[in-house]
């Protein structure tokens, strides 16, 4: 007998269990064709869902801070950390800087020259302790009638708005010439932009703050 | 011939019943699978759900947020500020303060001539008229200045020291470093 004639036989013989084997036949299929895959892909899915919930959160969280944030508060603290850190080389801000320090130390302003540095090009700024934060090079002669008179000046320099270094100290019997570095610092707008969440100003800024504005009042 | 009739019912009677077994737990698997998997893909699609709204919920808090942009840079420049102030606060040449605490600690019975001072050295010129002073000043007060922390000088030179007038005159560098 050829094939044609043994098939009908055989599935005539076995036919019984032919409904059980396709039963299984699916059962395989479904594991392996969609409840596999759906147990990554619902891994996927929870892991997207936890991400989105941070988003939401960090995003509601910015919202509720800048809502807590009082906008004349706000503008009172840029000013002052303006002041105390300007954005550009701000000559007119040094030069009053200089004289409330010799005003508080009962010393008489001299002349002073700037040295504005590179205006274009990639040469190196003034070199500082201070890894980040550019300053502007003043020489400025002062009179006093002492020498501890006039080292006063340095002291009070110290804290004046904007933040400034003393680098070196040259005096004389009742002249003294002084290398200040005025720090400033440019905005860097890309770490600004970048900001995804807002943090309010943290207590030790705020500290940092008021500490800078008894310095301006001074 | 009874005994064996008997004994084919039998059999077949197994054999159905395996059949039947078979036939349930075939069954059994299948639905249990079938549960299984649309219990997954229902879950699947809840949480599809839940990201789309999510999402358009984020939509939403952005939006929100960008209209209130310029607020948020000001924060921004506030906390920015801060951090670099902080930095220069803590990393600025003290180079007033150390004058000043030398200045401080030397006697008030000398007078100061002169001082020439940067980021490495500190050179102090004073004037006393008697030798005395320049004795309890090198006995007490140079060892008193060499261990003061806000000063932090690694070593103390004599650089000159001669007749000026009427008095003595003394040029002392204190070799200091400032971050320590």
């Amino acid at each position: 007998m050829n094939l044609k004639f043994k098939l009908p036989n055989y599935l005539n013989k076995y036919k019984r269990f032919l409904i059980p084997i396709i039963f299984i036949l699916l059962s395989v299929f479904m594991i392996f064709l969609i409840i596999i895959p759906q147990f990554s892909q619902i891994s996927d899915l929870n892991n997207q869902v936890s991400a989105e919930n941070d988003k939401v959160n960090t995003l509601q969280t910015s919202l509720n801070a800048l809502s807590s944030m009082d906008d004349h508060d706000l503008e009172t603290k840029k000013s002052i950390a303006t002041d105390a850190l300007p954005t550009t080389k701000d000559v007119s801000r040094i030069f009053s800087a200089l004289a409330a320090a010799a005003d508080a130390s009962q010393t008489n302003l001299g002349d002073f020259s700037l040295d504005a540095g590179p205006v274009f090009g990639s040469a190196l700024l003034n070199e500082s302790k201070v890894q980040g934060t550019p300053s502007l090079e003043v020489t400025v002669r002062v009179e006093g009638s002492d020498a501890s008179n006039l080292a006063d000046f340095a002291k009070e320099l110290q804290k004046t708005l904007p933040l400034s270094e003393v680098k070196k100290i040259n005096s004389t019997d009742s002249s003294a010439n002084y290398t200040v570095g005025f720090f400033y610092k440019p905005v860097d707008l890309s770490v600004i932009s970048k900001q995804e969440k807002v943090t309010l100003p943290s207590q030790s800024t705020d500290a940092l703050l008021n500490q800078m504005q008894t310095w301006e009042n001074q | 011939m009874k005994e064996e009739s008997i004994n084919l019912t039998s059999i077949k009677k197994e054999e159905q019943t395996l059949l039947n077994n078979f036939f349930y737990i075939s069954l059994g698997s299948f639905i249990f699978m079938f549960f299984i998997a649309v219990l997954l893909i229902a879950y699947s699609l809840i949480l599809r759900a839940k990201i789309a709204s999510l999402t358009s919920h984020e939509h939403d808090l952005g939006s929100q947020l960008s209209a209130r942009a310029n607020k948020v840079g000001q924060i921004a420049l506030v906390n920015e500020r801060a951090t670099s102030i902080k930095n220069v606060l803590n990393n600025r040449d003290k180079l007033s303060g150390v004058v000043d605490a030398l200045l401080s600690s030397i006697p008030t019975a000398f007078s100061i001539d002169k001082i020439a001072a940067d980021d490495k050295l500190v050179s102090i010129e004073m004037v006393s008229e008697k030798l005395s002073d320049f004795d309890s000043f090198l006995e007490s007060t140079v060892p008193a200045i060499a261990k003061k922390k806000d000063i932090g000088a690694s070593s103390i030179n004599i650089n000159s020291f001669g007749q000026d007038g009427d008095g003595y005159s003394l040029t002392i560098n204190f070799q200091v470093n400032q971050n320590k």
